[in-house]
């Protein structure tokens, strides 16, 4: 099978962009290249750790190269991704010492989700959005936030293939917003065969249809009275604030930008994912 | 055979509160569902019920759903099953919302109460109205209802089964004078100490 060896992470929020730089060939091994990236948040911290989960669990060798830029270097240790891949990567830099101070109703840091914390993380992040946000604001970003950790744990398998949550509120002083973003990454079952799982889905045939299924009301891979998650999590981020959602899985990725109404753009893209990937920013209007 | 109308001032109380402020998961409703049974069950609570959400300040629409969508899917299935008086209390405007998405989806419908009374949660205007008559009725039979809202009496016994199933209303059953039974309805009063909301 060939597998991604090289995972170029450049520049700001590569992960956010529709194609991720990889190379691909067949070996034992995953780098995880991350010296030239200038910023990084949520979404590139969470998939670090479940890339490096992932690919450890199928027995390969796992490189995290670190930032040059001392203050994402700094950025990645503090958010706990050097610590989560000490045990099964090489991690290739300068480390510094930190001090810790404690920033829970700012941020919280790459967390393995299982269905065991999912509620206390979720309650984490209710109050970090209460503390930080206006109460509208907090709330749907809690909404959204609960749907897509439910999902994590109930068709994402987490805790048995790994996956991985974080979070950062910001004051706004630079972007005049207040927002808090949210990631959440599982290499679970991937919203494509999760969806067929249900017959009445059985003709979806790819990850990009699958993505646009997913986020109709009612769409669901289980044959019960389900599948409003997504739809939910829009519905409450359209009602508190504005927000935009970014979701991959497969070989597609889907973004909706949520003010007044929702504009969703679904794609194929060249490197597939395991998984599912979910990616959550909620601002105050 | 006539029952007992429940002591308002003596509900059964359910405290939700107990699973968090910020209530997410769908596991977690399974487990505040099965504990709410087992409370019912415990107090063999046959009169009024009060899942109270004090102090929650929000729960996810799926948690809302996994809970009480269920439980109110549970209880629509046997208009006899105790408890006779089921009251959502201290619920703030997000769970509301909640409550309402939840419900509607399931096509049923919820009694709520607060300082200003008992009221429908997920209700058409249909239902709204029917309850409405009802609270003022006082202690009514089908074809009062039917007379007060012109409508046919079987037109009003099917609304009345929808609130009776959702424990919204108490109904008592009696032997009719000429024989066979009957049913009079009455809707409930809010319980006497009602909690703030979060």
């Amino acid at each position: 099978m060939l597998d991604v060896v090289l995972i170029d992470l450049s520049g700001r929020h590569p992960l956010l962009r529709s194609e991720i730089s990889a190379s691909f060939i067949d070996s034992d091994q995953l780098v995880l290249d991350a010296r030239r990236l200038r910023f990084a948040g949520p979404q590139e911290l969470t998939a670090i750790v479940t890339l490096a989960s992932s690919a450890s669990t199928d027995g390969r060798d796992v490189v995290l190269r670190m930032p040059d830029d001392e203050d994402v270097a700094s950025y990645l240790q503090r958010m706990n991704v050097v610590d989560l891949l000490a045990p099964i990567a090489t991690i290739d830099g300068t480390l510094t010492s930190q001090r810790r101070v404690d920033c829970s109703t700012k941020l919280l840091e790459v967390t393995a989700l299982s269905p065991g914390n999912a509620d206390s993380i979720a309650e984490s992040l209710g109050r970090m959005g209460e503390s930080q946000l206006s109460n509208r604001t907090a709330m749907a970003a809690f909404h959204g936030i609960a749907e897509l950790i439910d999902n994590a744990v109930t068709h994402g398998r987490a805790g048995s293939s790994g996956a991985f949550v974080a979070a950062q509120a910001y004051s706004g002083l630079t972007s005049k917003r207040p927002g808090l973003e949210f990631a959440v990454c599982d290499a679970g079952i991937g919203v494509l065969p999760h969806l067929r799982q249900n017959p009445t889905n059985a003709y979806i045939a790819d990850d990009e249809t699958a993505l646009r299924r997913a986020l109709v009301a009612g769409v669901t891979g289980t044959q019960q009275m389900r599948g409003y998650g997504l739809s939910d999590l829009l519905d409450a981020t359209r009602r508190g604030g504005v927000g935009r959602l970014v979701l991959r899985s497969g070989s597609a990725i889907a973004s909706v930008v949520v003010r007044q109404k929702r504009i969703i753009t679904c794609r194929n893209v060249t490197t597939p994912i395991r998984g599912a990937w979910a990616w959550l920013r909620v601002r105050v209007p | 055979m006539t029952q007992v109308k429940p002591d308002p001032a003596l509900p059964t109380t359910y405290a939700v509160r107990r699973h968090g402020t910020f209530l997410a998961t769908r596991a977690l409703a399974k487990t505040a569902l099965r504990e709410l049974e087992d409370t019912l069950a415990a107090a063999t609570a046959d009169g009024t019920v009060a899942i109270d959400f004090t102090g929650v300040v929000a729960m996810s629409i799926s948690f809302a759903d996994e809970f009480l969508g269920r439980y109110y899917g549970m209880l629509s299935t046997s208009l006899d099953a105790p408890p006779a008086v089921v009251l959502l209390t201290g619920l703030n405007d997000d769970n509301f919302e909640s409550m309402t998405v939840c419900l509607q989806r399931r096509e049923l419908v919820a009694a709520m109460a607060n300082a200003e009374g008992v009221r429908l949660v997920g209700a058409p205007a249909v239902l709204n109205q029917t309850y409405h008559a009802a609270g003022d009725l006082g202690r009514f039979t089908a074809v009062h209802l039917a007379d007060r809202l012109g409508i046919s009496a079987p037109n009003a016994n099917n609304r009345l089964k929808r609130l009776v199933a959702a424990r919204a209303l108490i109904r008592h059953r009696r032997v009719a004078e000429r024989g066979g039974k009957e049913f009079s309805y009455e809707t409930p009063s809010p319980p006497a100490a009602m909690p703030s909301v979060a």
